[in-house]
C-alpha cells in the first residue's frame, strides 16, 4: 500500500489547493488516504462520499444517460471530486479549496492519477 | 298499370286513382304538393315547389288515360313520407329556404384565410412550455436558446422532486425521473457536506460518457435547477451561464 500512499502524496502537489484525498473501496473503506488539513477525517468523508457517489450511479444508470466517469461536488467551502477507476469496484476522490482550487486542474489531475492507482492497486 | 306493379307498392287506398270518367281537377289533386310531373331529385325533396313559387302553376286538365298510363302519385307519396324531412315540420320562409345543394356549400372567410406559417421555435420547443406564459418558463426559455442543440434538459425542482417548469427536448429523455432522482441526489449531497463539515452545497455535476448533468440548488435551497447537455456543450459555458441566470430563476419562481 505504500505505493498507492505515494501515488497520492504526489498527486497532492499536482493539484492546485488540494485539502485531501484517498483512494475508497465501495463498501466506504479507505484503501489509501493523504491529507493536508489535520482537521479533515477521511474515514467519515469516505463513508459520506461513497454513498453518495452509489446514489448518483444508480441514478445514471436507471436514466440511461451513459457511464459515469466522475461526480464534482462543489460546496461553501470546497470542491469534491470523484472519479472511478478499476470497472467501478473503487473510486478516488479529491477535495481541493473553494477558492485557491481549479476545477479543470482537478478533472485533469485526477484522470491522469486514477489511471496509475488502478495499475498501482494489488490484485 | 304495368308501371304500377314492376316499379313501386300497390297504390293506397286513400289516394283517390282517377276513374275512366275523371272528375274536375280540385278533386283528382288533394294537395298542390303532388303537382302532375313532380321533379323529384334527392336534393331538393325538401323544398316543395309549391313554396318556391308565389304563385301555384295551373293545374292542367287532367287526361284520364295520360293519368292513368304515368301517374306516380302513389309511389311518390310513400317516398315524401319515408324521407324524414325537416322542413316539413316547420314551413320556412321563402327566403330562409336554401338553394338546392347543387355545389359545396360556401367556405367561410375564416378557412379561406391563409393559415400561419409554422415558426422554427415553435417546432423545436416542447409544447408544454409554450403552454404555460409564466414568467418562470420565459427565463429558462431564454436558456435554452443559449445551448440550441447541446441542450437536453432543463428543469427547475422542487425538493419533493417534483418539476415546476422546464422540460427534455430530448425525448427519449425523461426529464420527469431525473428530476425526481437528482432530488435524492441533492438531499444526501448537502448532507454529507454538512456531516464533513464542507459547508453548503451548491452544485453537483456529473460527468457520464454521453453527457454532463448539473443539479444547482437556487434561492434558499428549496428548489434546485438541472440542466443536461451532451458532451459537446462546453461546461465552462454552461456554468457560467447557469451563474448568470440562477438569480432570475429563483426570482421567477411564483410565490
Amino acid at each position: 500500500m505504500a505505493e498507492l500512499d505515494d501515488i497520492l502524496k504526489e498527486m497532492s502537489r499536482e493539484v492546485t489547493g488540494y485539502v485531501a484525498s484517498a483512494l475508497v473501496g465501495m463498501d466506504g473503506f479507505n484503501i489509501a488516504s493523504h491529507t493536508s488539513d489535520r482537521s479533515a477525517d477521511p474515514e467519515t468523508i469516505s463513508a459520506q462520499l461513497t454513498m453518495l457517489l452509489k446514489l448518483v450511479d444508480v441514478s445514471v444508470e436507471k436514466l440511461g444517460v451513459g457511464v459515469i466517469e466522475d461526480n464534482l461536488t462543489t460546496t461553501e467551502n470546497a470542491f469534491i471530486l470523484m472519479r472511478f477507476l478499476s470497472e467501478k469496484q473503487y473510486y478516488l476522490s479529491i477535495a481541493a479549496n473553494r477558492k485557491t482550487g481549479n476545477l479543470g486542474n482537478m478533472r485533469l489531475i485526477s484522470r491522469i492519477y486514477a489511471e496509475r492507482l488502478a495499475k498501482a492497486i494489488p490484485k | 298499370m304495368a308501371h304500377g306493379k314492376i316499379f313501386g307498392p300497390p297504390p293506397k287506398p286513400k289516394v283517390p286513382v282517377p276513374a275512366a270518367k275523371a272528375e274536375p281537377a280540385p278533386e283528382i289533386v288533394p294537395e298542390t304538393t303532388f303537382g302532375p310531373e313532380p321533379a323529384v331529385e334527392p336534393g331538393t325533396l325538401p323544398v316543395r315547389e309549391s313554396e318556391h313559387a308565389p304563385e301555384p302553376a295551373p293545374i292542367p286538365t287532367p287526361d284520364p288515360e295520360r293519368v292513368m298510363d304515368t301517374a306516380p302519385l302513389p309511389v311518390l307519396e310513400e317516398y315524401l313520407e319515408s324521407v324524414p324531412v325537416v322542413a316539413q315540420e316547420v314551413a320556412p320562409s321563402v327566403a330562409d329556404i336554401p338553394a338546392p345543394i347543387s355545389a359545396p356549400p360556401p367556405i367561410p372567410n375564416v378557412e379561406m384565410a391563409p393559415a400561419p406559417s409554422p415558426s422554427p421555435a415553435a417546432e423545436v420547443v416542447p409544447a408544454r412550455v409554450e403552454q404555460s406564459p409564466t414568467r418562470l418558463n420565459a427565463v429558462i426559455q431564454q436558456f435554452r436558446m443559449e445551448f440550441g442543440a447541446d441542450l437536453i434538459s432543463t428543469e427547475v425542482v422542487g425538493m419533493d422532486g417534483i418539476s415546476i417548469a422546464g422540460g427534455s427536448d430530448d425525448p427519449a429523455y425523461d426529464s420527469t425521473e431525473a428530476a425526481a432522482r437528482f432530488s435524492t441526489v441533492m438531499k444526501l449531497a448537502a448532507k454529507a457536506s454538512n456531516r464533513v463539515g464542507m459547508g453548503r452545497v451548491e452544485d453537483n455535476l456529473t460527468t457520464t460518457d454521453k453527457t454532463y448533468i448539473i443539479a444547482r440548488f437556487i434561492g434558499d435551497g428549496s428548489y434546485y435547477w438541472g440542466v443536461t447537455v451532451t458532451r459537446f456543450a462546453t461546461l465552462g459555458s454552461v456554468r457560467m451561464v447557469m451563474n448568470e441566470y440562477a438569480a432570475r430563476v429563483w426570482e421567477a419562481i411564483p410565490r
